[in-house]
């Protein structure tokens, strides 16, 4: 039950009959017809029960992209439908232009679509959908809601990806440094191609510049077929906010780039995620297809409020792979907790493989540390520098053991990471 | 609306000044303390104050309850001054008394040809009401008035004048034309009547020089009309006085029924407002119950949502900044100028360390003399930045932070050209 504004303009329509036979019975015998026309009005409506919603296939869209859904409303009643759907989704879901008015004869059937617009990473559901079905009058109407599943994943956006050109051409860069360095060995022959300045000299294959008559060098390609491990610290840690953003996006952010970067390399990338469980897992995935996985898996991610195990995420980074392999904790290097939980299993993991930590790091820090204008801001400077030294013994002490750890603001991360990777292969240590 | 005063805002002084200890506690105070106190009490004052207000009102309109019932004159009042004494005696005499309060029920109240109407508290009559009380006394055989006031008889639109009742006699009856009246009656002592003369439709009685104390005047298609000068004649107290009772029960008991009209507080309230309906067009209110019926309707019409509100879990919001702004107060709670400034020494001397190449287990006295060499500052007062005694107080505190900054700058830019010396 529903009325619409053409009620009370109907009612109020009943001054004219006041004004022919002015009385208050008049008033109210108008009342009194307005409520029987919109009772009849109702009754003559399309039964909501009769109509049937169908949505199209679910979408996925980076975080702060537009997609839009599509339903689909089936009039199966006995009588016409004229009225106003709404399809309503969750506020992250951004959904703009969510009411349709629909006019549907009977046994036929409209699409109707609402635009979306995520605020959110993640699974962002469709709530209920409303069907007000107005009688021929347009007074009143009968409402009903049912619930029509759909679902919009809103992917991490992958800020970082500007980066990903530069740093491709360093990685081609490095594939005739790599050739000069480690020359032979482990180095695999690649293509000639024509000498440009810059290039090598060494390089130049003088059989093929004798038959081209011009300079011609080879090129040779790094090792390939290294793994690259990510595993993704989920736990509460990762809900720490830095310039109003989740560590774990930044992680993501990070993850992503040298995702990237690492499969063009020839490298395989696998990704481990979880807090005191595996939350999401990609192993063995065609390079081609990896960056589509390593979103849809991590879209639905969210921080948990829970310590790390990290027993546990070592665990499952022996289950994707037993070969050596370059393995990258995006976590936060936080003293006590990587003294508590994390060395230990570290000690364990620097045995097969080589371990990097990837570390979001909060500018407001250092920031504070150097603001000491009021009484107030020393104690917070110190408190500052306090944590600073901290972190600065913690981070020497995992260097001791032979990790690295890349700590960076949230916006610098993922190129520093990324560039932490190239020197790795550039060097020949993965 | 507040009778606290303000509590005077906790002064705030920079950092470097020597800071009060009193000064200071207020400032690290959570917020939440003394504001929130403050904040109570306010709103105690205000409860209580509303309070105050809302008897203060009660006690007033009370008064004014109690201070302006017209029970003189009342038929219903037993007291000294209540009519009920007349009342119970015309009843007994076979006729039916009803009692009107108010213009509504006088309305209501059904008067005809076999009707007398009596008004007897013609002091709460209201001249914006007469047209109404006309209205339902129009069809009365007779209205009996009882009154001394020129502004109540004008409004029944008689204009006689009202003087002092002669005081040589008791006043004594002839017969004067109206057989409410018998010769050689008597009645109490006077002290006003109307200045009135005879004529064929007039008919003063207890006349003495020309002012009579009870005049029946007939007019044509209208009710008889009989007013008596002395109104509190008719209480209960004085009704006995010579034969005013018997004047009053022949001048009430022409017919079988009486409608005695009462003015009411309510009649006097909403007289405004009748006349302002009365001016009104008829369509108009109606049409006023039209719009509210679809102000009601819009208010159905807006309450129906489309759908149900939805609702969404959001995460928690956790700074990450947040653990060290907790170490930073409590330093500051605690006052651990020591500790602060130990740190803050210990900070900058890695960085020095660093800067001017030194391995990491360098004594600080170390630094301060690498340090002292490669700006030219002098070395004591180097030293003493590094490696000085540790503060002791906020002050001296402040001054140790501004002081390493300054050699740690003195090191990151030295090509800056100082101001002029």
């Amino acid at each position: 039950m529903a009325l619409s504004r053409r009620f009370p303009v109907l009612v109020l329509a009943g001054v004219f009959a006041v004004l022919a036979a002015p009385s208050a019975a008049t008033a109210w015998a108008w009342v009194g017809l307005c409520v029987v026309v919109a009772g009849v009005d109702m009754l003559l409506s399309a039964d909501p029960r009769g109509v049937s919603f169908a949505r199209g296939p679910g979408s996925q869209v980076r975080l702060g992209e537009a997609a839009s859904t599509t339903l689909y409303v089936t009039n199966g009643s006995r009588r016409h439908l004229r009225g106003v759907v709404r399809d309503a989704w969750l506020p992250s879901a951004g959904s703009s232009g969510e009411r349709h008015t629909v006019d549907v004869p009977v046994g036929e059937r409209r699409a109707l679509t609402t635009g979306l617009r995520p605020v959110r990473r993640g699974d962002r559901p469709a709530d209920h959908v409303t069907l007000r079905a107005f009688g021929p009058l347009g007074v009143a109407a009968r409402q009903r809601s049912v619930p029509v599943p759909g679902v919009v994943r809103a992917l991490p956006p992958f800020h970082s990806r500007k980066h990903l050109p530069s740093r491709l051409a360093v990685l081609r860069q490095i594939d005739g440094r790599s050739a000069v360095r480690i020359r032979g060995a482990g180095t695999e022959f690649d293509s000639l191609r024509d000498y440009v300045d810059g290039d090598d000299v060494r390089s130049i294959d003088w059989r093929a510049t004798a038959r081209r008559r011009a300079p011609v060098v080879r090129t040779w390609q790094p090792e390939r077929d290294r793994r690259v491990v990510l595993v993704l610290d989920t736990s509460r840690l990762s809900a720490g906010r830095v310039l109003d953003m989740p560590r774990l996006d930044a992680s993501m952010d990070a993850a992503l780039l040298l995702a990237a970067l690492a499969s063009r390399a020839g490298d395989r990338v696998d990704l481990v995620a979880g807090d005191r469980r595996v939350r999401a897992r990609v192993s063995g995935v065609d390079r081609t297809r990896l960056l589509a996985e390593l979103v849809t898996a991590m879209a639905p991610l969210e921080p948990t409020l829970v310590e790390a195990d990290w027993t546990r995420l070592a665990a499952g980074v022996a289950q994707v792979t037993r070969r050596r392999a370059l393995v990258v904790l995006l976590t936060t290097v936080e003293p006590v907790v990587v003294e508590e939980t994390l060395l230990p299993t570290l000690a364990a993991l620097t045995r097969h493989h080589r371990v990097v930590i990837a570390s979001v790091a909060d500018p407001t820090v250092a920031a504070m540390a150097a603001t000491r204008s009021s009484t107030r801001e020393v104690y917070d400077a110190a408190a500052a520098e306090r944590s600073q030294a901290s972190k600065d013994r913690v981070v020497e002490a995992l260097g001791r053991l032979g990790v690295t750890v890349v700590d960076a603001p949230p916006e610098q991360l993922p190129p520093a990471l990324a560039d932490h990777y190239l020197m790795l292969k550039s060097r020949g240590l993965l | 609306m507040s009778v606290i005063p303000e509590t005077t805002e906790v002064v705030r002084t920079p950092g470097d000044g020597p800071a009060e200890p009193a000064t200071d506690a207020g400032q690290e105070a959570p917020a939440g303390g003394p504001g929130r106190r403050r904040r109570r009490r306010r709103l105690v004052a205000v409860l209580v104050g509303t309070l105050a207000l809302a008897a203060l009102g009660f006690v007033l309109v009370a008064a004014l309850l109690t201070s302006t019932t017209t029970d003189a004159l009342d038929p219903d009042s037993a007291g000294p001054t209540g009519s009920r004494a007349l009342a119970r005696v015309l009843a007994d005499h076979g006729v039916s008394v009803d009692i009107a309060r108010g213009v509504d029920a006088l309305a209501d109240a059904g008067v005809d040809a076999d009707t007398t109407v009596v008004v007897t508290a013609t002091r709460f009559l209201d001249p914006l009401l007469m047209p109404d009380i006309d209205d339902a006394i129009s069809s009365a055989a007779r209205v009996v008035v009882t009154t001394d006031d020129p502004v109540a008889l004008d409004l029944f639109g008689l204009d006689w004048p009202v003087v002092g009742y002669p005081a040589s006699a008791d006043p004594v009856a002839v017969d004067c034309g109206t057989t409410d009246v018998r010769a050689g009656e008597r009645l109490g002592v006077m002290d006003r009547g109307f200045l009135v003369s005879a004529s064929p439709t007039v008919l003063p009685c207890f006349v003495s020089d020309g002012v009579a104390a009870y005049v029946v005047t007939e007019r044509s298609g209208e009710p008889t009309l009989a007013v008596f000068a002395d109104p509190p004649a008719w209480t209960n107290e004085r009704i006995l006085d010579g034969d005013t009772g018997a004047l009053a029960l022949r001048a009430m008991g022409h017919t079988s029924r009486v409608v005695w009209y009462v003015p009411t507080l309510d009649d006097l309230q909403g007289s405004g407002a009748r006349v302002i309906r009365a001016a009104l067009p008829r369509w108009f209110t109606p049409s006023l119950w039209l719009a509210a019926a679809a102000l009601a309707g819009l208010a159905l019409v807006r309450g129906r949502r489309l759908g149900r509100l939805v609702r969404e879990p959001l995460p928690v919001v956790v700074r990450a900044i947040e653990t060290t702004r907790a170490r930073g107060a409590l330093y500051r709670r605690s006052r651990d100028t020591r500790r602060a400034g130990a740190i803050l020494r210990s900070a900058t001397l890695a960085r020095l360390r660093r800067r001017l190449g030194l391995p990491s287990h360098a004594p600080a006295d170390v630094v301060a003399e690498r340090l002292a060499a490669v700006t030219g500052r002098s070395q004591d007062a180097v030293a003493a930045v590094l490696t000085g005694p540790l503060p002791a107080d906020e002050a001296a505190l402040g001054a140790l932070a501004r002081d390493l900054t300054a050699l740690e700058d003195l090191l990151s830019s030295p090509p800056r050209t100082e101001g002029p010396s």
